[in-house]
């Protein structure tokens, strides 16, 4: 499960049912950016509630703020802070999007979401030694997240999945593969999300996420809206047991939606992601 | 440049739905100002043209209102039928700086105290309610960045003042309950002490016998 503030009675209540917990460390600091000192200020209370939660369940990193596709930024200093963050908590693997929302060096301005950026050789190029020294600063294994996309960039030189398998053919580093992502733009650009995951390397998945969305505006937005729908299920029963690093599938929910789901709710998605995840290979049904 | 310049288009796209609006209707025209090569141009124009990043534009402008509806609340309720036009306004000059979004609620702040001291905005309550929340505010920040093992600060719990020239037992609990409080309230001098107490604000009024 990815830790909202919502949760914070419910990881004390019901730890026993958590074999982990992604939390997104930029939640716990308050960063007073590039060339600030100190750049990092920690909130003691998000400090608290994360040491005393990893004295009982592993915590995993989901991070959104190191901004890797940025052609002009690359934060040494921030990627600095999360190896020291997840040195306090011996955080067994770290992430982060596959995105950009950062830009501009020097007068730095934010896109307030994150954004694609064409799946070129220039972009492979400029991640290939970023996500090494990543790896490297990090000591942990460095999980890329597949990105939710509202719009399609026309004449792109590698297919989403080829980019994918190529980056991390090239970096050694691992997939977070986010099944509402892919359920989203399948739906969004009508595309077979199964021919999308038969083209995906899926050895090199190390965590699934699950989540929920919603209608707005004509599109399905990953919005993090209560449970997980049947599609997302379909997609990881397909992707399990084809995925032999596979260590973890993480429901992720806004806070909003603690009131739609409560603690029965969010037990019953863990319970049907440990359901689907043990599962032996469905050869007969899928292809 | 080329890539660096097509992602802060982008981004101002995005932030902007004006450049968004006018590179539909214009083409490439509006990106003059970026170095980009034939194929960004073409690509930019593109996204554009697509109705994903109307919705783009929209979800970018969700996330900045976040953190503003969360420390303004009753403002944002008070401002209501001029919200989004007063939003519109501040997001034209003012970007977001940081992936936390952080000082997008203390941005829309001042510029509101700016217009009501300027005289661009008149409300009878605005000021007050404003002055409550931001008040309220700093005090849950200050819990925030306090460690179990801090030393209890001196003078006890930490609290402020509030200066309402309207009764805030009828001025606020309409506002928390998502309505607008009713017009014409009699005023007066109504100072209220925001007490911290625990991880709780508490609401006294400080005159004796008020």
């Amino acid at each position: 499960m990815l830790f909202n503030p919502a949760l914070a009675d419910f990881v004390h209540s019901d730890s026993a049912s958590l074999d982990y917990l992604a939390v997104i460390p930029d939640r716990s600091w308050v960063d007073h950016g590039p060339g600030a000192s100190p750049r990092f200020d920690d909130l003691p209370e998000s400090v608290r509630l994360f040491q005393q939660t990893a004295l009982h369940i592993p915590l995993v990193m989901h991070s959104i703020g190191m901004s890797i596709c940025s052609a002009d930024i690359f934060d040494l200093a921030y990627v600095d802070q999360l190896a020291r963050w997840r040195g306090l908590y011996q955080c067994e693997w770290a992430s982060d999007h596959l995105s950009f929302s950062r830009s501009g060096a020097g007068h730095e301005s934010n896109a307030a979401m994150a954004l694609p950026s064409p799946y070129d050789r220039e972009l492979l190029d400029l991640l290939v030694p970023r996500v090494d020294t990543v790896q490297q600063r990090l000591g942990c294994p460095f999980l890329l997240e597949n990105n939710v996309y509202y719009f399609t960039y026309p004449d792109q030189e590698f297919t989403e999945a080829e980019f994918l398998n190529e980056l991390t053919a090239r970096t050694g580093c691992s997939l977070l593969l986010d099944l509402h992502n892919v359920h989203t733009n399948a739906v969004n650009h009508g595309f077979d999300p199964i021919e999308f995951l038969a083209s995906l390397d899926l050895s090199r998945i190390l965590e699934v996420h699950v989540a929920g969305g919603s209608a707005m505006m004509g599109f399905h937005t990953d919005s993090h809206t209560g449970p997980a729908p049947d599609a997302v299920w379909e997609l990881l029963r397909y992707v399990a047991p084809r995925a032999p690093a596979l260590r973890g599938v993480t429901f992720e929910f806004h806070e909003s939606s603690w009131p739609l789901l409560r603690t029965g709710g969010v037990l019953a998605q863990l319970d049907r992601a440990r359901s689907i995840a043990a599962q032996p290979l469905l050869s007969s049904i899928w292809p | 440049m080329a890539l660096s310049d097509f992602q802060r288009a982008l981004s101002e796209m995005t932030v902007s739905p004006n450049l968004a609006a006018r590179v539909r209707a214009e083409g490439e025209r509006p990106l003059a100002a970026y170095d980009l090569t034939p194929r960004e141009r073409a690509r930019l124009v593109a996204v554009a043209r697509h109705p994903g990043m109307d919705l783009n534009c929209t979800l970018a402008r969700g996330n900045r209102f976040g953190p503003i509806v969360d420390v303004l609340p009753l403002t944002c309720t008070l401002l209501k039928p001029w919200l989004r036009e007063l939003l519109e306004e501040l997001w034209q000059i003012k970007r977001p700086g940081n992936y936390q979004l952080s000082g997008e609620e203390h941005a829309f702040a001042a510029f509101l105290q700016a217009k009501l001291a300027g005289g661009e905005l008149s409300h009878p309550y605005l000021a007050e309610v404003l002055e409550y929340e931001l008040a309220s505010w700093a005090l849950v920040q200050s819990l925030r960045h306090t460690s179990a093992g801090d030393e209890p600060q001196p003078g006890g719990e930490p609290f402020r003042l509030v200066h309402f020239s309207h009764d805030p037992a009828l001025l606020l609990p309409p506002l928390e309950a998502g309505a607008l409080p009713p017009d014409g309230l009699p005023g007066g001098r109504y100072p209220v002490r925001v007490t911290l107490r625990g991880d709780t604000l508490v609401v006294e009024h400080e005159a004796p016998g008020w």
